[in-house]
């Protein structure tokens, strides 16, 4: 038996993701930080967003507070419907399981499992059968058909992060975050991945959000906001490699003066 | 370097309060005993120290002639000769035997193996110096006794009080003439002393005019010596003339001897339960330095040499060896002290006195632990002095994947040894006692092979498990399958430490069920009398009691079963006397020759006896009695050897003329058909409702002695628990380290979905895995074993079969389960409480 979550208000079909004025603050007194402050943002239903900023500008605690990683000071977060402030542990780790794919720097796989089954793990921690038509898709998509039973261990970074976007992508998830994804790859193995997560949000309307240093992977996205110091200070659509890296030199520019 | 030691140790203040617990629990386990096996010594020599203040000469019946029914030749002559000596300040007479005090519910007060009953005996001022009186008077005529103060209190007695005695006859009602204390080793065991005159007592214990002990005092100015030089030609044949001194010394050796004894009898546990602890910390530290190889990679980059890394480890073992024993000495002191607080409790009376710590035990349990510790943590050492140094460059550790082959072969030809050890011993026609220790020997062997090769039985075990779990629990259930995998060396020196525990309590369960399947089978097999009568304190009955017996209206037949001793052939042999016409109607015999009628004048042996002096049923042997006289009897019968029989068989009749004092271990009683039941009431009220004596049913006595088997197990698993304990600290060491190393994975599992109460489950099957598995093996190893043993053991005991206590192997297996989900509640609960994201971030 599964709790229900509160009710889905119908406000905002168009959005996977939504936050209202949300803010995070961490620590108190002389080491407080306002990690973000006052951001409102939404993420729209088969969108590729990429969220972009200096270091230390807020990006991964966006992405944690809105995937119901972390709890926030205040203002709101919605996802597929249901507001977040109002569930407890259980419930945002059902929330998590049933409704957010991530993809992580690290990859973290599971060792001791084999490649198809840390791409069913999500589904299968929440005792889902997986439509079998739809993982030979998933797996198609991110090309590792012959190699579903090697472990980790066997695979290259590059393969094994490309597990890690079937496991996102194979739970089919209200939205996927993902966290530096090509942060550890090279170029290539870095542009296939990108190219699987771009295909799944045109061929399949997958809502995906992304944080990236790189300019060149943020010219995947559909949309980029830019961060600085906890604010969403600028976002651009349809970015290109180069306009993204012309603006991100005006943060360094900033930084400098 | 030994900078990094102690910064190392104090890192993981956990894992170290761990590991220092398994020492510490070894090492309380070593001094507890230590100290309590000195302490009890102590308090038991002090309080026998002033015995035989009062006795320079004493003269005894020897063992020997007590043990044949000879009456002790000490009698009231000789005791008036000694009393003639000059030198001779005082002498004084003493017999003593069974008789407990009845209380006001008819019941016997205290338990009835340390009652006893001796006689009064006054000087000429009347009062006698063993005994200090507290009110009343000591006993004057028969109808008199005097009883000990506790035992007077516990009753409720007061003097003038009639009071109910009872000792191997009937019940005796007397007058309570006074209440006494005493010094008197006869009370120290906390029991209960009732004192008659002394005519009564004779009567009671011996014969009227004979003693069981004469004992006199040297007058000032005359020597112990002079004194024994004088009584020695005087005493009679049978008995032994020492010193009061010589006695006292012997005492003091028996007490050592016997605590002694029980030491070391406690420390093969405490050696178990270290060798166990061993294990434990062994996987500590190969968990340490497999955690720590960048670390110590980075201090070989940097120069420290392979020796220096070795040498760092193993005085961490040192530091961690001495903190522990420390704790451990200190816990055995508590120990020694709960057990000695246990023991006055339980009214067992052992003397007060201190607690003794003598230097020996410091340095003893210091050594042991330390030693323990640093030889445990020799190997994971040698195994940090081979970090190469490029692995503090490299980002991605390779998992040690030294191969298991040499492992595995060398683990099996150690089993394959042992094993054929035990066959080959277990076949051969050695004496019993070698026989057992070279199986004994094997048995280890074999042992210390197979766990050598638990990495390699792991995998199918825990696969198989992990089956069960993925389909019983799902996903976290195959997790916890594969974590307990994913590291074969260390879940199985996890399972080994609980598997050794395990395989010694199961053998000794198939032991303990299957001597009582002995007896059901053999011993009640052959009683065919419908009731016994014997003493509660197992010590011989009055003959009166069997002819008592014989008399009742419902009785078909009884007998009474009388120890007795044969020379046969110039070897003594024991032997029992049953009544000439009626034994073979209460007990059964299988006759191969010759039948129960050959008792009657005759000799009736068994198989094996028969064999051995080359008799034949018919055959007319010389056959000398206890009184030394010979007599030539035919040989009336061969039966089939009976553990309950024993191997020869006369007559009580045949027997009287030879015993001046005899008494019956039981009487055997039948009853006539249809009067069972009346017959049990009959029996009571003609024993005089006598609380020492009981009478018992076939099934009284398989729960009598089924329940003595059961209470020498509990024993044995509590001594086992401590080795228990320390492989259940163990487990819990292996998965608190689990769940430390694989914090990012935990941190990922929650952030897909996994909520806390499924990360605690999973970490709780992990450890029921591991727990289940070293259980599982070693219950199997155990029936093994306990049924080669059993089956080694059958040409000392026709009957015996091997049979499988089912219902304390489920039990064993139940509790398993329940140590897996108590071992992992702390590891578990931390796994559960990560911070998704701190996990995630984690190194
Ligand atoms: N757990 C934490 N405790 C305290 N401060 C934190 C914590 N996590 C992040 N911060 C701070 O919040 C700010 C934003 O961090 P982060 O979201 O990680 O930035 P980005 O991902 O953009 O580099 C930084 O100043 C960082 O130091
Ligand atoms: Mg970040």
């Amino acid at each position: 038996m599964r709790p229900e979550f509160p009710a889905a208000a119908p406000r905002d079909p168009g959005f996977a993701a939504v936050a209202t004025e949300l803010s995070k603050v961490y620590g108190s007194g002389d080491t407080r930080v306002n990690a973000l402050d006052r951001v409102s943002v939404g993420f729209t239903r088969g969108e590729f967003t990429a969220i972009m900023g200096p270091s230390g500008s807020g990006k991964s605690t966006l992405m944690h507070c809105m995937a119901g990683l972390d709890t926030i000071s205040s203002g709101s977060v919605r996802l597929g419907g249901v507001e977040l402030g109002d569930l407890n542990d259980n419930q945002l780790t059902m929330l998590r399981r049933d409704k957010v794919g991530f993809v992580f720097q690290a990859f973290n796989l599971l060792p001791t499992l084999n490649a198809l089954e840390n791409i069913t793990l999500p589904m299968d921690i929440a005792g889902r059968k997986p439509s079998r038509a739809w993982l030979d898709r998933v797996v198609g998509i991110v090309g590792l058909a012959d190699r579903l039973d090697h472990r980790p261990a066997q695979l290259s970074g590059g393969q094994q992060q490309r597990v890690a976007v079937a496991r996102a992508l194979a739970a089919r998830p209200e939205i996927i975050f993902a966290d530096e994804p090509t942060g550890n790859l090279d170029s290539r193995s870095g542009a296939e991945v990108l190219g699987f997560l771009r295909d799944s949000v045109r061929e399949e309307g997958q809502t995906i959000v992304m944080v990236t240093h790189d300019p060149g992977a943020a010219s995947y996205a559909d949309r980029v906001l830019f961060l600085a110091d906890g604010r969403i200070v600028d976002e651009m659509y349809e970015p290109t490699a180069d306009r993204v890296l012309e603006r991100m030199k005006r943060f360094d520019a900033a930084r400098t003066t | 370097m030994f900078r990094t030691s102690l910064r190392n140790l104090t890192a993981h203040k956990l894992r170290l309060a761990l590991t220092c617990l398994t020492i510490v629990f070894g090492v309380a386990f070593v001094s507890g005993v230590l100290i309590f096996g000195d302490s009890a010594s102590k308090a038991m020599t002090d309080a026998a120290k002033h015995d035989y203040d009062n006795v320079s000469v004493s003269v005894r019946t020897t063992d020997a002639a007590r043990d044949d029914g000879q009456l002790p030749p000490l009698t009231d002559g000789f005791l008036a000769e000694v009393r003639g000596l000059p030198g001779g300040a005082a002498a004084r007479g003493d017999v003593s035997g069974f008789t407990a005090v009845v209380d006001k519910k008819n019941d016997l007060v205290g338990p009835a193996y340390t009652a006893a009953g001796a006689n009064f005996s006054p000087g000429p001022d009347g009062t006698d110096p063993e005994y200090a009186f507290t009110a009343g008077r000591g006993p004057a005529s028969a109808g008199e006794v005097a009883i000990d103060a506790a035992t007077a209190e516990k009753a409720g007695f007061r003097v003038g009080d009639r009071v109910k005695v009872v000792g191997d006859g009937p019940v005796m009602e007397k007058t309570l003439s006074g209440v006494f204390t005493t010094d008197s080793a006869k009370l120290r065991t906390g029991g209960t002393l009732t004192l008659f005159d002394t005519a009564t007592a004779q009567g009671l214990f011996t014969r009227p005019g004979s003693f069981d002990e004469i004992t006199a005092k040297a007058a000032p100015g005359t020597s112990d010596a002079a004194l024994l030089a004088g009584i020695k030609p005087l005493a009679p044949g049978g008995t032994k003339t020492v010193t009061g001194a010589t006695l006292a010394a012997d005492d003091q050796r028996a007490i050592k001897s016997a605590t002694s004894s029980m030491s070391t009898g406690l420390l093969v546990f405490a050696v178990i339960a270290l060798f166990v602890g061993a294990f434990v910390i062994a996987n500590t530290f190969t968990m340490l330095v497999a955690q720590r190889t960048r670390e110590t990679a980075l201090l070989r980059a940097i120069g420290a040499t392979r020796r220096q890394v070795v040498r760092s480890v193993r005085f961490e073992a040192l530091l961690l060896g001495l903190a522990g024993s420390a704790a451990g000495i200190a816990a055995g002191a508590g120990l020694a002290l709960g057990l000695k607080a246990l023991l006055a409790a339980g009214d067992n009376g052992l003397p007060d006195g201190p607690l003794v710590v003598t230097a020996g035990t410091v340095v003893w349990s210091l050594a042991v632990g330390v030693g323990v510790t640093v030889v445990a943590a020799w190997l994971p050492a040698r195994r940090a002095a081979k970090v190469a140094p490029v692995a503090a460059l490299r980002a991605d550790l390779p998992q040690s994947a030294a191969s298991l082959v040499r492992r595995n072969v060398a683990g099996a030809v150690v089993t394959a040894a042992g094993v054929a050890l035990m066959v080959l011993v277990g076949q051969s026609g050695t004496p019993m006692e070698t026989k057992l220790l070279g199986i004994v020997f094997g048995a280890v062997v074999a042992l210390a092979g197979i766990v050598v090769l638990t990495p390699l039985i792991a995998g199918p075990v825990i696969r198989g498990l992990g089956a069960v779990f993925g389909k019983v629990f799902g996903v976290e259930g195959r997790l916890a399958k594969e974590n307990a995998l994913r590291n074969p060396r260390r879940t199985a020196s996890t399972a080994a430490a609980l598997m050794i525990g395990l395989v010694l309590v199961t053998a000794m369960s198939v032991f303990g069920s299957s001597l009582k399947g002995l007896l059901d089978s053999v011993a009640l097999k052959g009683i065919t009398a419908d009731y016994t009568v014997s003493s509660v304190s197992h010590r011989p009955l009055d003959p009166g009691i069997a002819a008592t017996v014989a008399g009742l209206p419902d009785v078909a037949a009884s007998s009474p079963s009388r120890p007795a001793t044969l020379t046969v052939a110039g070897k003594d042999r024991d032997a029992k006397a049953l009544d000439g016409e009626q034994g073979f109607k209460v007990l059964h015999a299988d006759f191969l020759a010759g039948g129960p009628e050959g008792l009657r004048n005759g000799l009736v042996v068994s198989e094996r006896a028969a064999k051995d002096n080359g008799w034949k049923a018919g055959d007319r042997v010389p056959v000398e009695f206890a009184d030394g006289k010979t007599a030539d009897l035919v040989v009336g019968g061969v039966y089939e050897d009976s553990d309950l029989l024993g191997d020869y068989l006369v007559s009580t009749q045949t027997l009287a003329p030879h015993v001046q004092r005899s008494g019956d271990e039981m009487v055997l009683v039948a009853a006539v058909p249809g009067k069972e039941k009346q017959l049990r009431s009959e029996l009571k009220a003609a024993l005089g409702d006598n609380p020492a004596l009981q009478i018992q049913t076939k099934d009284d006595l398989r729960k009598e002695f089924g329940g003595a088997i059961d209470q020498m197990l509990t024993i044995l698993y509590g001594l086992l628990g401590m080795a228990i304990a320390i492989a259940v600290v163990g487990i819990v060491n292996t998965l608190a380290m689990s769940v430390f190393e694989r914090t990012r994975e935990l941190g990922m599992l929650r952030a897909v979905g996994l909520d806390r109460r499924r990360m605690r489950r999973m970490i709780r099957l992990e450890s029921v895995a591991i727990s289940v598995f070293g259980a599982g093996l070693g219950i199997v190893l155990g029936l093994a074993a306990g049924a080669f043993g059993i089956m080694s053991a059958r040409g000392e005991a026709a009957g015996l079969e091997v049979v499988v206590p089912w219902d304390r192997v489920g039990i064993f297996l139940g509790l398993a389960v329940l140590v897996g989900i108590l071992a992992a509640w702390w590891p578990a609960r931390r796994a559960a409480k990560l911070d998704v994201l701190d996990a995630l971030h984690a190194e």
